[in-house]
């Protein structure tokens, strides 16, 4: 298995995160802009709460794709850990823009 | 001739062991089939093999090495399970690039599916989302194929066109097949093992799984 296909598989997997993580993003760092770093706390744990209850639900869902990935070498922990944090990443990314351009 | 031997697994749900007295062995060139009732445990077997269920132990060696690490992570294995596992809004030209497979050689295999390149998973029929993900199994690179229940939701043609599939890649891939129409099963393979109460028995006649309890005796 090269790393091109690893990595796209990984994308693959990565998009039924996105979206939903996206719109808590927008959501967050709306709140973010209107109240100020005083809120940075708060929003950051809705931000893992979120994150937890995604993992839950697409979990559940896509319970028998996970074969997919495997067979392609990649495991459960390897998808979810990356996949989490590249979105925590993405976030932290978005309120340090937030906090600049305030 | 690559060899694969199983054994030394041991597996059990609270109390109960669902495993324990396992010896299997399978090579290239002679398939290898797995029978038994329901809920005695050959999914959970191929799940340990496969390395996607942790057992208590587990020994695995190819050509009298043992691995130090799983199947699953030496990416030695491809296994499909009894159900669709393909993602339901990928393409079958996806699909292929993933499993880095020809199309223009799976349609020598189903001509009928020649219309299912840029379709999605989700709207192909079942027996036709069956034979794509036995075809990508079969076909990918990996050494010891494990197929559950691959010849459910097939017609009697398919059936047969996925039994010349099996035997054609077998020469250099091995094979660990189990399925309900044991038929099929008993037709491709040269070594078949019953698995009854976490413990397996190689069978050499049909009469035997009578004798097991597995089929009846006025078939």
């Amino acid at each position: 298995m090269t790393g091109k296909i690893k990595l796209k598989l990984f994308f693959r997997f990565y998009q039924y995160l996105f979206i939903p993580a996206a719109i808590i993003n927008i959501i967050l760092c709306a709140i973010f802009i209107q109240y100020g770093i005083d809120i940075f706390t708060s929003i950051f744990w809705l931000k893992i709460f979120s994150d937890v209850l995604f993992y839950i639900i697409i979990n559940r869902q896509k319970k028998a794709e996970y074969y997919y990935y495997y067979n392609h070498g990649w495991n459960k922990t390897a998808l979810w850990t990356l996949s989490l944090a590249l979105d925590i990443l993405i976030f932290i990314a978005l309120i340090v823009i937030c906090y600049k351009w305030m | 001739m690559d060899v694969i031997e199983i054994s030394d697994i041991k597996l059990r749900f609270g109390a109960r062991y669902v495993l324990s007295d396992i010896y299997v062995t399978c090579k290239t060139g002679a398939p290898t089939g797995l029978i038994g009732r329901n809920g005695q445990g050959k999914s959970t077997l191929m799940k340990v093999i496969f390395g996607s269920l942790p057992a208590e132990s587990a020994c695995i060696r190819i050509n009298n090495k043992t691995l130090d690490r799983s199947l699953l992570k030496e990416q030695q294995v491809s296994y499909l399970p009894q159900f669709n596992f393909f993602p339901k809004k990928i393409t079958i030209k996806e699909a292929f690039a993933d499993f880095r497979l020809s199309f223009d050689d799976f349609i020598s295999w189903f001509p009928d599916l020649n219309r299912t390149y840029s379709t999605r998973f989700n709207t192909l029929s079942g027996g036709e989302k069956r034979i794509v993900e036995i075809y990508a199994i079969c076909k990918s690179a990996s050494l010891l194929k494990l197929l559950d229940e691959p010849f459910t939701y097939l017609s009697p043609i398919q059936a047969e066109v996925v039994s010349n599939l099996i035997l054609a890649e077998s020469t250099k891939k091995i094979f660990l097949i189990t399925d309900h129409l044991y038929e099929h099963v008993l037709q491709i393979c040269n070594e078949v093992y019953f698995l009854k109460e976490g413990s397996v028995k190689k069978i050499h006649t049909v009469e035997e799984l009578e004798f097991l309890g597995y089929t009846r005796s006025d078939r």
